[in-house]
């Protein structure tokens, strides 16, 4: 057994020397790692809502306008980019009229939804801060209305101890 | 749990029915064919596996978390289950900060002699200077920092990640996820599901683990609580007892209990009289949560409401021995699963010490506290005082659920725990090496 020991010993260094020289996860285990998932909106909790919509909310304004202007064209192509560049703005230039034609209307229903989700987001921020409001009032009444409760049968537990169960509103 | 080698050879190497260069060929041909179809890794841990199961070393487990560096009741946890597991594996601490032996003796009273501490640092913390390592700082746009801890955790035949931290990929033989509250949905980086086990901490967090990241985990291990003071009795104050941290969103509810108290003492003044409310907890300077609460208690007689801010283990000892009842309300208002007592270890400290707990109606403290029988569950802040007025004005009741309360508490305690984790591991280990 000894013989095996060693011989295994051996292999676990060889495989080891070769582990220190793959620093990759995927090239180690011989496959992809990462997965894409699915954002589960409606199951959110209020507070992953509120995280979601402060993130995802301002980033529309962002993105409201897709036509493309003369200076999105570039090239990092050395020799043949600057002709072509000049080639692509040129079609730009000269289409602009076209397309900015058919975006505009494009570009007004983003802008609109934008402020749509916008005005719905602060709607439910100040309803939920209504809400919690709301909920802290009925909760301090409802404090009253135990207490009430509990001194009220305070009051008939010491009549009936005093007359002896006779005025004791449950044993009539 | 690894298929290399295959069942059938490691028995009969270890029953010696193969010739000696038989086994050695043998046994190169599984290593090849395990590396030829699922990289180094597999064929590493193939070999480390032959090695565990014919007796030619100890077995190594390696438990990780993220912040060994500090105290906390998910540090004791993992710290109490690699204590318990000693003579069964070589145990190995991985942590990503500097930390000693005889730090986890002082802060969890944890003989952990014997065990390897390895500190693996993570470049994107250490460069923000940051004590504190938050996974949720990581999205997809950033490289997942986590993976030199995936790394590391391939040198060793058993992994136990007892963080909470779904980045880290998994490479050892058999590895343990030790989930004290899914925190993050599935996103960037999510491999909580390529554990070979996953273990929680109460069926509150079973729950969440299964609606949040969409599978059934396998074990439940409640967490262990032994607090000292449980083992002498002193005669009980009229003292109502809470124990929390103060957190800067108050989500544990202390300015809540304190509101409910002070009305009870103002519309109801002799039922409170000769009654103290006592908030413990730990804190952070600067905290203003805390600012605010001591300044809405200071209008009242001194000693009414009390206010102790990271007092030593032996006043709280003191405290919990001293107390009649235990105000717990962590959860109250909140629909956020994570911002609800996944467990509740004070309540059970409380409960050991003879304290009738009142608690929120959530979360783990529902399968801690029976409604009734050995404290009482409230959802609101007025059954709290309903519930409190009855116990006051009851000694009998009192006395009787506290009875029942420190009865139900024993099933929590450290014997137990380290009962099942060396009946779980212990059994993976008879499967892994045969």
């Amino acid at each position: 057994m000894t013989d095996l020991n060693q011989e295994i010993e051996s292999l676990r260094r060889e495989l080891e020397e070769k582990k220190k020289e793959i620093r990759s996860l995927e090239k180690l285990v011989r496959g992809a790692i990462d997965r894409d998932f699915p954002l589960e909106v409606g199951e959110f909790s209020e507070r992953e809502l509120e995280d979601y919509f402060r993130d995802a909310v301002s980033p529309l304004k962002q993105v409201l306008d897709p036509r493309p202007g003369p200076k999105s064209v570039r090239s990092h192509r050395k020799i043949i980019g600057a002709p072509i560049v000049f080639l692509k703005r040129l079609f730009l230039r000269l289409s602009g009229f076209y397309t900015h034609l058919l975006l505009d209307e494009q570009v007004q229903f983003n802008r609109r939804s934008a402020e749509l989700t916008e005005a719905l987001v602060t709607r439910v921020r100040h309803y939920r801060d209504r809400l919690e409001q709301a909920e802290e009032k009925v909760a301090a009444f409802e404090e009253s209305l135990v207490i009430l409760k509990n001194k009220l049968e305070d009051l008939r537990s010491r009549l009936a101890a005093e007359t002896g169960g006779r005025d004791n509103p449950s044993t009539r | 749990m690894t298929s290399c080698p295959n069942d059938e050879l490691l028995r009969r190497l270890k029953a010696r029915e193969i010739a000696a260069d038989d086994s050695v060929r043998e046994l190169s041909r599984e290593v090849e064919a395990a590396e030829r179809s699922a990289g180094v890794q597999a064929a590493y841990n193939c070999v480390r596996r032959m090695q565990a199961a014919l007796g030619f070393r100890k077995p190594t487990l390696a438990i990780y978390d993220h912040a060994f560096h500090m105290i906390g009741g998910a540090q004791k946890y993992g710290l109490t289950m690699a204590a318990a597991l000693r003579d069964l594996f070589d145990i190995t601490i991985l942590a990503n900060r500097a930390v000693r032996l005889d730090n986890f003796r002082d802060w969890y009273g944890l003989d952990l002699s014997g065990c390897e501490v390895r500190v693996v640092g993570i470049p994107f913390f250490e460069e923000r200077s940051a004590f504190h390592i938050d996974p949720a700082l990581i999205t997809r746009k950033v490289e997942n920092p986590f993976h030199c801890i995936s790394l590391a955790s391939g040198d060793y035949d058993v992994f136990v990640n007892n963080s909470m931290n779904e980045m880290v990929y998994p490479l050892a033989n058999i590895s343990v996820l030790v989930c004290h509250f899914p925190e993050r949905r599935r996103r960037s980086y999510f491999y909580a599901d390529r554990y070979t086990f996953t273990v929680t901490n109460s069926l509150y967090t079973a729950g969440w683990v299964e609606a949040k990241w969409k599978y059934r985990p396998d074990l439940q291990i409640y967490p262990p609580v032994d607090i000292d003071g449980a083992k002498t009795r002193r005669p009980k104050k009229n003292v109502i007892l809470s124990v929390a941290r103060f957190e800067p969103e108050g989500t544990k509810r202390q300015r809540e209990m304190a509101q409910a108290f002070l009305k009870l003492g103002r519309d109801w003044p002799e039922v409170v009289d000769g009654w103290k409310l006592v908030l413990a907890g730990g804190s952070s300077p600067d905290n203003c949560y805390l600012t605010e609460l001591e300044r809405l208690t200071a209008g009242w007689p001194k000693g009414k409401i009390e206010i102790k801010v990271n007092i030593p283990l032996s006043e709280l000892e003191s405290l919990y021995r001293e107390s009649a009842l235990f105000w717990h309300l962590c959860g109250l208002t909140h629909d956020d699963p994570s911002e609800i007592e996944h467990f509740g270890m004070s309540t059970v400290e409380a409960m050991q010490s003879g304290l009738v707990p009142l608690v929120y109606d959530g979360g783990g403290l529902r399968e801690i506290v029976d409604h009734g029988v050995n404290g009482f569950r409230v959802r609101s802040t007025a059954e709290l005082l309903d519930g409190t007025i009855r116990l006051i004005r009851d000694p009998g009741l009192r006395s009787r659920l506290a009875g029942a309360a420190t009865e139900k508490a024993q099933l929590y305690t450290r014997a137990r725990f380290e009962e099942r984790a060396r009946t779980f591991f212990g059994g993976l280990l008879k499967q892994y090496t045969l």
